[in-house]
This record gives structure tokens, sequence and C-alpha cells, in this order.
């Protein structure tokens, strides 16, 4: 599935960027995120348990960096399991500075696998897009170090 | 005097024939006393959960079971590495590259479905086996996948099965008569260059299931389970297991609806088989109704392309040239049988004489298809109906009298169809003039033209054959190395030490009432009541008779299984009058049987009871004389074999059919213009079996098919993501299986042509033959009738009839040529 | 496999008998009645509630079992397909009414239809007004796939008509 969405932050480019790129405060500031691993400045696993009218459904999900220009766009790719359903994802995110902070674009493509894909084809997009804007919502509002 | 085996038909002593008698089997399904797989349980046993594929296409990289196995509780698992080990490829019917398809039970090295299974849990409970199968790490790399099934056999699809390197498993050419000659002779030529009809299933209430045990000591695999054709499953699973194909014991009783769907399920049963033999303990599985809807099997899907249609100034059809690619799924299973078995109704309804089929059977990423009520000719009979329907649509004839004159005509039967088939009776047109009787056709025509503001009304007729009794020949057209033909059915009768009579079958019912019938056949040539005789539940393979082809599937029943009982009981009549003339004194032609006594007719005082005789023949053997003795054992094993011969393979001409019921359907339909919904407002069912044994029972499968029909049309169909290959709807929530707020009610009325090629004169009818997707298209076309559209799908959800009101149809999907 | 904080001890009357069991947590009512119970009746034809195959009447509610976990259960009153006709007794008037109108072939959906149908006529002992339409929404929740529905229909409106369905 296509999805697509803005968020605003009211830091400046470099700080967000900053927020973005480090998993550890990005799991601390989400809701249902555990960080459960970094392997290196490229990748890391975290443990994400949506919960959802479905019940909750924990993913263990890897995620990489494949390509990253500081301050401005980051592409990200995923690929998630739990049991027998799995999920991949790619996330483009965009940022540039405004006046009175970042603008973040993103457009990710989401796809699931298994059972999930069915009997969540009417939530899933819904919760996967509101999952990346929560994720960034997070990073926007993050306390600086 | 000799005494000849009278041969079984109608005629010998009729009563309980033709009468609707109430079901024997009905007690114990209504007190909740069946025995259905689920219900069974063994000592030590364990539960089997498959772990299956989410991917459509991928290579396996590696599965790792040691979380799995290392669960206290877990007493087996199983991978595709080890049944490459311990199993052969299954034997594929298909000839050339196909046939070296290699076919496991479990993925091997690929996973080439979502839903496939690739490894299997053997636990203490289905909770435990489902945790541990998801502690089963499998490694998977995803390859491009295909879904489209004409793409696929493009050269630049993925290949699904390296070893044969193509995705398309079967082709061939039905040519006959001259087509070509007809399209330059004819004063109008109809051209439909595209025609879809789509995957659904029967989706029987209970789903697949069987308790397998491996028994260590004998060595034998007792198998209970609901497969509808559990000898043929023997011959696949034989071969594959290496072992003796009588190694495997089938027991089945109770079976929660069949409909083909549950054929090919001995892949399923091999598996549960080798983690038997692995864990030493019985193995049970019942899978959950997503698992069956992703991975036990759909009906076939076709796509009809480059339709041509010659028709001549007064409504004469000449007949019609089509191509045809039939979506097998990702495994070929029980196919390509469907690429030969829709020429039974070549012609359909219809005198056509100039036909030509390029049909193509090819290969994508979906769940291998299986037989689905009405298999491979209710696609073909759907595109036949259609053309006839859009030939009045687009010509301006009126579609009643268009039928009409093109219709096998009452007169022309036994009429030999241009492929060697022969139609044995039916009178068309009465069962057409019923039929519109039934719904007061003028009725709707009139509510039609005064249809309230934003509805749109259509009436629609739909012809359908249902061809019974396949000659497996047939098989041969595929690939002439195949060693199958003709067909069979078996049947014994038994005399009990006090008389009591029994009979077992061949077959492997689904609800088709086979006791019922059974019992009615027996007791006409016995002599007795229903009541007094006791059919044998279910099938059992030590125990009934069988032939290669047993089990209940293909509208057979009517003519194979009780032609095979009635055989049965006249070879057991035989031998009590033997038995009861030396006891009489009498000859055996002045004996009768009637009301459990063998007695002297005319003569009542002489006479002997059924005991009587069973004391003789099987207690009392030293007071019979030897030729009595040494000539009569009262059990009976009698197989019926249909006249069939072996097919012209070159030609693809032959008669592969036995019988053909006929249905004629007409639906009104009411469109709502807001939504696309289509609302039923009228329905009705004329269906000709030839002589009906059991007229209730032969309604309720009326019924049956219908409801069937009517899901196909409006409410079920599976779809495919393009991009991910996932079932999308993989549950009852997203496949909406027809309910009593779906159907209409179903009126219905008969006709009965006796067929000339049945002994019995009856024909199998079970499946139906998919009128209402005929009519219901039919009813749709003719409620469009003024906006151009072209019904072009036999489904035709809200969208797509909401498309079709909405869309500029510049572009039409027909197109006249006339001269 | 199973530690203290995952069972519990159930007391569920199941057509007029008690029953104390210790229980899964994840268990569902229609596995209790089953498999713990032995009560192979009321059948499983999905996973997502839809079918109607496990439907049970629950303190006078027709309600499908296999949306409901055991321990649910605990304190209610089930009715099971198996208490329409005592064992070895006669089949009651619904019953009898399917059997002679030809409402089943395979007989899988029959207990699910028997239990909707015995709830609907305690609360609709007279169908005579109730129009075709409304009777055959209130099947909507018990699938069939072999009877069309037709004669189901036509049973449950005879059997209306035979006489009053006792509670």
């Amino acid at each position: 599935m296509k999805l697509e969405g803005s968020v605003h932050s009211p830091l400046a480019p470099s700080e967000l960027w900053d927020a973005l790129r480090d998993p550890q405060r990005l799991a601390d500031a989400l809701p249902g995120v555990r960080l459960v691993d970094v392997l290196d400045v490229q990748s890391f696993r975290a443990f994400i348990e949506p919960a959802t009218g479905l019940g909750v459904t924990p993913f263990e999900l890897d995620v990489r960096i494949d390509d990253e220009r500081a301050g401005e766009h980051v592409s990200i790719s995923g690929a998630g399991r739990s049991g027998e359903q799995l999920v991949e994802l790619e996330v483009e995110i965009d940022l540039s500075g405004r006046a009175d902070g970042t603008a973040v674009e993103w457009n990710a493509d989401v796809r699931f696998f298994g059972l999930l894909s069915s009997i969540g084809q009417r939530v899933l997009p819904h919760i996967a897009a509101d999952m990346i804007e929560s994720a960034l919502q997070g990073a926007a509002q993050a306390e600086p170090v | 005097m000799t005494d000849t085996l009278t041969e079984p038909g109608i005629g010998t002593g009729t009563s309980w024939q033709g009468q609707s008698v109430p079901r024997k089997e009905d007690g114990r399904y209504l007190r909740g006393e069946g025995a259905f797989v689920d219900d069974l349980w063994m000592h030590r046993m364990g539960y089997v959960y498959f772990l299956r594929s989410p991917y459509a296409h991928a290579r396996i990289l590696s599965i790792d079971v040691s979380k799995a196995a290392a669960m206290d509780g877990v007493y087996a698992t199983l991978t595709g590495e080890e049944v490459a080990e311990l199993t052969d490829p299954y034997f594929q019917m298909a000839p050339g590259a196909a046939n070296g398809m290699v076919d496991y039970c479990l993925a091997v090295g690929k996973a080439r479905f979502m839903g496939e299974p690739v490894a299997a849990v053997l636990a203490e409970t289905r909770e435990l086996a489902r945790d541990a199968a998801e502690a089963i790490e499998v490694v998977y790399e995803p390859l491009p996948l295909i879904v489209d099934g004409v793409a696929t056999a493009e050269p630049d699809a993925p290949v699904l099965h390296e070893e044969i390197g193509t995705n398309v498993a079967w082709t061939g050419l039905y040519d006959y008569g001259d087509i070509d000659w007809a399209l330059a002779q004819a004063d109008h030529v109809v051209r439909i260059p595209h025609m879809y009809f789509h995957r659904f299933s029967s989706t029987p209430l209970e789903c697949n299931a069987a308790l397998v045990n491996w028994d260590p000591g004998t060595d034998t695999i007792d198998v209970k389970s609901n497969i509808q054709m559990p000898m043929f499953a023997s011959m696949y699973m034989g071969p594959a297991l290496r072992i003796r194909s009588d190694r495997i014991r089938w027991e089945t009783q109770d079976i929660g609806g069949g409909f083909g769907i549950k054929i090919t399920t001995y892949t399923y049963i091999t598996a549960i088989a080798l983690l038997s033999r692995k864990a030493g303990r019985p193995a049970k599985w019942a899978e959950t109704r997503s698992e069956h809807l992703m991975g036990s099997g759909h009906g076939n899907e076709r796509t009809f392309l480059d339709i041509e249609v010659p028709v001549m100034a007064d409504g004469t059809i000449l007949g019609f040239s089509a191509r045809a690619f039939d979506d097998a799924g990702a495994y070929l299973r029980y196919e390509p049988l469907g690429a030969v078995i829709w020429s039974h109704v070549l012609v359909g309804c219809y005198r056509f004489k100039h036909v030509r089929v390029k049909y193509t059977e090819t290969l994508t990423n979906k769940v291998p298809v299986c037989p689905n009520r009405g298999y491979s000719r209710l696609q073909h009979l759907w595109m036949v109906e259609r053309i006839v329907d859009l030939v009045a649509h687009e010509l301006g004839f009126d579609p009643v009298e268009l039928r009409k004159r093109n219709y096998v005509q009452p007169e022309d039967y036994p009429y030999e169809v241009p492929n060697g088939c022969v139609y044995d009776s039916g009178n068309l047109p009465l069962s057409l003039d019923k039929t519109l009787a039934l719904i007061d056709e003028p009725k709707w025509r009139e509510r039609q033209r005064n249809a309230p503001p934003g509805k749109r009304i259509g009436i629609g007729i739909g012809s359908t054959l249902d061809s019974g009794t396949n000659n497996f020949g047939q098989s041969q057209i595929i690939n002439p190395q195949l060693p199958f033909t003709g067909n069979g059915e078996a049947a014994i009768a038994k005399l009990g030490f006090y008389g009591e009579i029994q009979i077992s079958l061949g077959t492997v019912p689904q609800g088709q009432s086979h006791e019922t019938t059974a019992a009615q056949v027996a007791a006409d040539v016995l002599g007795v009541s229903p009541d007094d005789v006791d059919v044998t539940a279910g099938f059992k393979s030590l125990q009934n008779a069988y032939v290669g082809f047993s089990g209940t599937y293909a509208s057979q029943f009517a003519v194979t299984g009780l032609n095979a009982v009635a055989g049965a009981a006249e070879m057991l009549k035989a031998e009590i009058l033997k038995i009861g003339a030396f006891a009489l004194g009498a000859a055996q032609s002045d004996l009768e049987l009637s009301g459990g006594m063998v007695q002297v007719v005319g003569d009542p005082e002489r006479a002997i009871p059924l005991a009587g005789i069973a004391n003789l023949a099987l207690a009392n053997v030293a007071a019979l004389p030897d030729e009595i003795a040494d000539t009569t054992s009262l059990t009976c094993r009698y197989v019926y074999r249909p006249p069939f011969e072996v097919v012209d393979t070159e030609r693809k001409w032959g008669n592969i059919s036995l019988t053909w019921a006929n249905q004629i359907h007409a639906c009104v339909v009411e469109i709502d213009e807001a939504t696309g919904q289509v609302t039923i407002l009228d329905y009705a069912a004329v269906d000709d079996c030839g002589i009906r044994i059991n007229p209730k029972i032969i309604e309720g499968q009326v019924h049956g098919a219908a409801a069937h029909g009517i899901g196909g049309a409006l409410h079920e169909s599976f779809t495919y993501d393009e991009e991910t290959g996932q079932l999308l709807n993989a549950t009852f929530f997203d496949y909406h299986a027809a309910t009593s707020a779906d159907i209409p009610h179903l009126r219905t009325d008969y006709v009965e042509s006796p067929s000339l090629t049945s002994p019995n004169g009856a024909k199998g009818m079970g499946e139906g033959g998919g009128a209402p997707l005929h009519a219901i298209s039919n009813a749709i076309q003719d409620a469009l009738a003024d906006t151009g559209a072209v019904v072009t799908h036999a489904f035709n959800p809200p969208e797509r009839i909401y498309e079709m009101l909405n869309a500029d149809h510049a572009v039409r999907g027909v197109e006249v040529v006339s001269r | 496999m199973n530690d203290d904080a995952t069972v519990h001890v159930v007391h569920v009357t199941v057509n007029g008998e008690e029953h104390e069991r210790t229980v899964p947590a994840r268990q569902l009512l229609v596995h209790f009645l089953r498999d713990t119970l032995g009560l192979r009746g009321t059948h499983i034809g999905c996973d997502t509630g839809n079918c109607g195959a496990c439907t049970v009447i629950v303190d006078g509610q027709a309600i499908k079992s296999c949306m409901v976990l055991a321990v649910q259960a605990d304190g209610l009153e089930v009715e099971t397909v198996e208490s329409l006709a005592p064992r070895g007794g006669s089949l009651n008037p619904l019953q009898q009414a399917f059997h002679e109108h030809h409402a089943l072939q395979c007989g899988y959906c029959t207990p699910g239809m028997l239990m909707s149908a015995t709830a609907m006529l305690r609360d609709n002992p007279d169908l005579s007004s109730m129009p075709d339409e409304e009777l055959r929404r209130s099947f909507k929740g018990n699938i069939c796939r072999c009877t069309g529905y037709e004669n189901i229909v036509v049973a449950v409106r005879a059997a209306a008509g035979a006489q009053e369905v006792t509670s």
C-alpha cells in the first residue's frame, strides 16, 4: 500500500535530524515501541506492539538506513515478523527548513504478507500511516539532548 | 429351465423409486450424533498444524525447527527437506514438460502460493501445535510473482517451476466442423474480445480434516478423513510414500459437504501420515476456515478471448471460435483434466456445428484449483449462454425465441455433438416454457416497463447442462499415455444371519442421501420396504467394494452408484431365489420376493422368510445340494460399468460422458442505480434429470446448486493482490458465503426425460451446471440494455454494476459485423 | 506448559447438568463443549464467527460459541443440540419438521440451525405474520451450503405452526 503524509516540527532541521537518527531517543518517545538492538549506525531492531481493535499484534522489525543526507533526506527499509505474518516497508523522509521549524514530508510503501494482509486490509493502511506519523511526531517533539 | 440374471432397470417392480421417501440418515444429524472427522479421537493422538508461506513466491533459504521441537509436548516436526528425502514427487497427468513437475506434500526449496504449507508440527494440543509452529524460523527470499492467468503464459513472466521451464501446463486445439467457413458464410459475426469467469468455491461448511495413524506394528496407514475420492488418493499417495497403495486404509463416515473441494487433499494427508510415522502416534488435523480458503483449493477461473460467433439472418447460430486460458494456480493436482472435461458440454444446449477452442492451462502463484461444483463445465456453459444472450441482445432477437430456434430439439435425441458426445435425452423448449411460467414472465416485463425511478429491472434466462458419469478415457485426450478409461462403481448386497438386508457402497456421500436412495432401489428389487434395508454409513476401503474411480463427485451417483446397488441386489435376489426354489420344491420362475418372504406366486402358504434362506446358506449349509452351496454366498459384489469406449485421441472425439441432465433457470433482478446493488426479485429453476428416484432429494440438490450459483454470481470471488500475491479474502469476513438473506425463494418444477443410456433411466444431477451464473449475467444485461454496457464477467458485485452504469461505452465489449 | 496464571476453574451448566472444570484461559467455549465435555454435536465451520455452525443458547440467547471463551460461560446455562431430544427418544417438533421437509443434507450446519431456530421460535412462536424476508434475515448468521435455505425456511414455519416450542 502506498502511503504519504506530512508532519511539522518546531525543531530546526539539524536538531530534528539528530532525533530521527537516534533510535533510542525515538523508541523512548513512542508508546508500544521497544528498541531491542542497535546493530550498527545503519541498522537496528525494534519490537513494536501496535494496539488495534483486533488486539495487539507484536512485530519484530529490522530497520535499515539505505540512504541519507544529513538534515535533508533519509531512505529507510524495514522487514518485520509477527509469528506467521510478515511486513516489508520502505519509507522516504524529506526535511525542509521553515521559519518556525521543519516541514517533514514522507511517503511509504508498506506490504503485509500472511493472513493479516486479509484480515487487516481495511485498517492496516491507517495503522501503518499512524505509526509512521507517530514516529515522526515523536522525533519532532523530542527534547534536544 | 435356465434362470437368468435380469438386467436391473426400470420396470422391475418400481414402487419405492419415484417416491419422496424421507431420509434414513437424518436422525443422527438432527441429534448432533453424526461422526465427522473432528469428532473422532484416538488414544495418544497429537494435533497437526501447518506453517504456511506468507509469500506468494519465494525461495526457502532455511527452516529452523529447533525451538519448536524443543517445546514440551511437541511430538514431531516436518519440513520440505525431509519430505524430499522420504517421498517421491506425485504422479503428474500432464504430458510433455509439465509431466516433470515436481510436486510434494510440503513446499520444497520454494513456496509457490501464499498459504502453501512449508512445515508441520504434531503436538499434544491444537493450541500448542500452533504456538510451536510460530516458533519455527523460516528465512525466505521473495521472488517476482505472477497472478494473471493469461499474462503468465508470456515469455517474460516469472517461472514457477524451473524444472519445467514454463508456466504453460497444457495446450490443445479443439476443432470441430469448419468454423472459418461458418464465419465466412454468416450474415452476422458477433465478436466479444474478452470474457472472464472468476475463482470461487463452494466452501463446504466442514473444512478438510483427517485423523491418520501410521501403525508401527502392521506398517499400515489408517486414515479417517473427509476426502471425496479416497481410492484416487491411494493412487497418488502409494507411489509418493513408496508403499503398496493398499497399505492405506480409508474410512469416511459423515462429511459436511464436499462439492469437489475435498478431492485434492491427499497432499495434506501424505504429510500427516509422515508425522504420524515419525512420532509413532496418531495425528489429527482439522484446518481452520482461513486455512481452507488460502490453502485447500478454489474453482477454476477461465478467461475467454477473441470470441467470434457466426449468426445467420434467421437467428441460427452456427457455432463459435474462442481462446480459453484456464488458470490452475501453482500446482496441477487434479488438472489438467479440466482441460478436456469442459468439452462434455462443447455446444451447451445448442445445435452448433462448428466449434473451435484453443485451450491453454496455465500456472500462477495462487492456490491450486480443484474441482468445484460444476467443474470445468460451468465456465464454458456460462460463456456459451452469454454468447446466445448477446446475439439476441445485439441483433434484436427475442431471447426466448432465439434459444428455442437453436436448442437441441426433443426429436433430435440421441443427439450427436460434433465432438462425439451423445446427448441422451431432454426437452429443452418445454423446460424453458415451464421456467418462464414459474416466474410469470409477462408480469415482470410489465414491471420492467414501469420500474420506479432509480431502479432497473432485468429478466435473464440461464440454460445449462449437467453431464454425469465421466468416461475417464477423456484423460487420454490430454495425455495419450494415461492408462485410464471408462468408469464404474461397486456395491455389495448381503443377507445377515436373520435375513437382514445390508448394502454397502463404493461411494463417499457428503449429503447426497445415498443411504436413502440406495435403500429405495434395493427395496424395490428385494420386495421389502426401505426401512428393512440397512445401507452402511460412509465408506471403508477394507469392507466396501470399490473401483479405481469410486467416490462421490461428478454428478453420477444416480447412475453409477444406484445401478451398482441394483445389480448387487439382483445378484442377491437370484441367489435367494435359487435357495428358495430348493427349500420350497418349486421352480425359480414360480417364485417372488414380497414382504421379506420368498413365496410361490399365487400360493402364499408355500413360503420361506429371508431368515430361513440366510440360515441355509450361512449356518445350515450341509442341507443344501452341492451345486447350490457352491454358487451362493449371500454376499454379492457387483460393478456397474457404463458402456464407454476408448476415445479417439487424435481427433479428440468420442462419448466422454454418459448422461446429460439439464436445468433451465430464470431470474428477475432489480438494480439500484445509485449503488449498483442487485436484488433478486424472482427466481425459478426447472430440472430434467431423467427418471427421478427421490423427487424431494433431487429438488434439494437443485436448491443447493442454485444457492451456490447465486453466491458465485453476486457475492463470492477470490481476489489476489497483484503486487503481493496475497489472498485478500482469506476469511469469511471478506469471502461472503451466501447467507439466507442473499438467497431468494426458489421456485422449482421438473421435466422427466428418461436417459436412454442409463439402465435406470436416471441421470446424475447434483452439480447443477451453474445456471444461476448464466441467468443472473443475462438478467443484468437485460436491465442495462439501453446503456451500451456489456456483461463480460461472471461475477457482478455492486462496484462492477455501478461502473457499467456510469462508464462511457464508446468502446463496447462486443462488436457486430454484418454483411 | 500451563502455568497457574493461564487456567481457571469454571462452573457451567450444560443441558441441565452442572460441570466444574479447570480450563485454559484461551480455550473457546466450543472446544470446551466438544473436547472437554465430549458434546460433539456443536460444530466448527469458520474462525471468524461468521458461519453459525457453533450456535448454542447461553442464558436464553443464541450465541456463537466459537466467539466466546469457556471462562466467559462461568456460572451460565448453556443449551446445545443434544438437549433437543432425549437420547434414543423422539425428535422434538422442530427436528421433526426439519426431517419432514428435507431441511438438511450433509447435516453439518444442522445443530447450529436448530439452536438458532429454537431461540428464534421462543421469541416468535407465531411466524404467520413474519414476512419471508425477515425470517430469512433472522438466519443470516447460519450458513448452509447444501440446502439453499429453501427447505429450512419451510421447516421452521412448519414447526411454528405445529406446536408451542417448550422453553
